[in-house]
């Protein structure tokens, strides 16, 4: 079984100056699976992306843990040695591609820059070809073109593509689709599930939206104030949640019952927790008059699903 | 007597050019909106639906075509002129706020203009109650709030001057989706305290559906189809609504 395992993070550790914004996050990824990290904004997703990919931004750092991909430790590997696994071994799409392309050179530009940085050769019809799946038609004009004169969603599936280009082990999505309409988001979604079937990508997904990863995920991680929250099979968390905020996320998205959606009241912890009090509990419908003891340890609720509370309702 | 609707949209014709090409953003878009009734326009990216309301908030001019607010032709006025009787809520809620002035200040400024005077602390209390958000955060700048704090302080703006029609231009797809979801119970709720009439404008066919009374959907600068939300839902015709009904992910 261990061979299988592509990624491997264990009791995670992040913080943003003194504060901890990631603590005690421990997760795994196989060969070839999508897991999808959901949480709303803040909850530190995003950070454990970062981590895995060593980008020290801002003051976040990783103060502890291990993250093991393919038998190799990445928070002791030096920047060089990280740059190497960069690209063809772990891709990325930023959540706003806009900005991390070049405003000033053309997309060929930066495409022949960066496969060549890689090994690869610049194919134009490999390109055209992974335009036309993400829906990118006139693909010749857009690799002329300039990454200012084009909208968010194109930059971003211009992204993704280039991200494809590469074949990298593993895809690393920073809320990819959040800014697309639902149309262009589905067809991405799609095709990063596609791009899985053929390549043996796997996929680690970061969204705040449970219907994509309702839609996409092999596994389910909930996140909430830099805790995991719940943990497991997509179809056994969606259908059997245990955990009241998971349960809460899943009211929020919109649905054709012809009701509104539910939203949580008040604002998540903008810093991370501390370990003795359920973070969530100030907003939990379920929550008691005795306070959680380990409100952090998980505990299994069958086999292959976790989570650190069963709600007390 | 004949029922003369809040707004009508009758006609409305824009062109821009785009890489020195005519591109038709309306075409021939007729529509009416009646008093406290909530209008829901879907459609994608480019479909025309900002550019419309654009044109009814008098912040763009049309090529051809009128519109009438409670039957009197204002086309081409100019947005001062009808401020009081319809505004906008941007998708960028903090991009709309003066990034150098608080809240408060920004608050105050709007609640001078519709008064002519000072005394406003009374009433930015009442705002806060109407949007569920505490006083302390008047005292910040737009960028110390977080996204859906800020889209609620924009709607507080919007209604401190009591219009009769809100506009809501994509206002929740920059939020992730609880806090969206509290800015559509948050609108439900304003439009039943204030009488509101909202045109509501989204890319989502099913957060429309749960708020809306009847939906306008929009492509490529037409409208495709209209209808009650629940005709549009259950028994769509267009085959461009199928598909925006089938790209709908749920849990």
């Amino acid at each position: 079984m261990m061979e299988e395992q592509l990624l491997t993070v264990n009791d995670l550790h992040i913080s943003y100056g003194d504060a901890d914004v990631v603590s005690q996050v421990s997760f795994s990824v196989k060969k070839g699976e999508i897991v999808c990290i959901v949480g709303e904004s803040g909850c530190g997703k995003s950070s454990v992306l970062k981590a895995i990919l060593g980008l020290p931004s801002l003051e976040t750092v990783v103060t502890g843990g291990s993250i093991v991909f393919e038998g190799r430790e990445l928070t002791s590997m030096n920047t060089k040695q990280r740059c190497r696994l960069m690209g063809v071994e772990i891709g990325f799409v930023p959540q706003n591609p806009g900005s991390s392309f070049n405003p000033v050179r053309s997309y060929e530009q930066q495409f022949r820059e960066t496969l060549s940085s890689h090994g690869r050769r610049f194919d134009q019809a490999e390109v055209l070809d992974c335009f036309e799946k993400l829906h990118l038609t006139y693909g010749a004009d857009i690799l002329k073109s300039y990454p200012y004169e084009m909208s968010g969603g194109m930059n971003q599936r211009i992204a993704i593509a280039l991200a494809m280009l590469l074949r990298p082990k593993l895809l690393l999505c920073d809320e990819v689709t959040s800014a697309l309409d639902v149309t262009t988001q589905k067809l991405v979604v799609e095709e990063l599930m596609q791009f899985r079937e053929n390549c043996g990508t796997a996929i680690l997904f970061v969204t705040h939206n449970l219907g994509v990863a309702a839609k996409m995920a092999d596994i389910i991680i909930v996140m909430y104030a830099g805790h995991l929250m719940e943990y497991g099979q997509s179809k056994k968390v969606l259908k059997t949640p245990a955990h009241p905020y998971t349960k809460c996320l899943m009211v929020a998205v919109p649905d054709f019952s012809g009701e509104l959606p539910c939203g949580l009241d008040g604002q998540p912890p903008l810093e991370g927790a501390t370990m003795e009090t359920c973070a969530f509990e100030p907003r939990c419908p379920y929550a008691g008059d005795m306070p959680h003891k380990n409100p952090y340890k998980m505990k299994q609720v069958s086999d292959g699903h976790f989570s650190c509370c069963t709600g007390r309702a | 007597m004949v029922n003369i609707p809040l707004l009508q949209v009758s006609h409305a014709v824009r062109d821009y050019k785009r890489n020195g090409r005519q591109v038709r953003v309306l075409n021939d878009i007729s529509l009416y909106l009646n008093a406290g009734e909530t209008l829901g326009i879907v459609g994608e990216s480019g479909s025309g639906k900002s550019t419309l309301l654009r044109h009814i908030a008098c912040l763009d001019k049309l090529n051809s075509g009128s519109i009438f607010l409670r039957g009197q032709d204002y086309t081409g006025a100019k947005p001062r002129q009808i401020c009081r009787d319809i505004q906008m809520v941007f998708q960028d809620a903090v991009a709309s706020f003066d990034p150098r002035m608080t809240i408060r200040r920004s608050l105050c400024e709007t609640l001078r203009l519709r008064d002519g005077k000072d005394n406003t602390d009374a009433q930015i209390k009442l705002l806060m109650s109407y949007v569920g958000l505490p006083e302390e955060l008047l005292d910040r700048y737009p960028h110390q709030l977080s996204g859906g704090q800020c889209q609620r302080m924009a709607l507080a703006r919007a209604i401190s001057i009591v219009p009769a029609i809100l506009l809501c231009d994509e206002i929740t797809s920059a939020l992730d989706v609880s806090a969206q979801a509290q800015i559509v119970r948050l609108l439900a709720k304003l439009r039943t305290k204030l009488d509101l009439a909202i045109i509501f404008v989204s890319h989502d066919l099913a957060l429309v559906s749960g708020l809306c009374d009847r939906i306008m959907v929009f492509h490529e600068g037409k409208c495709v189809e209209e209808g009650t939300a629940r005709q549009i839902i259950s028994t769509p015709q267009a085959e461009y609504t199928q598909r925006l009904l089938s790209s709908v992910l749920t849990v």
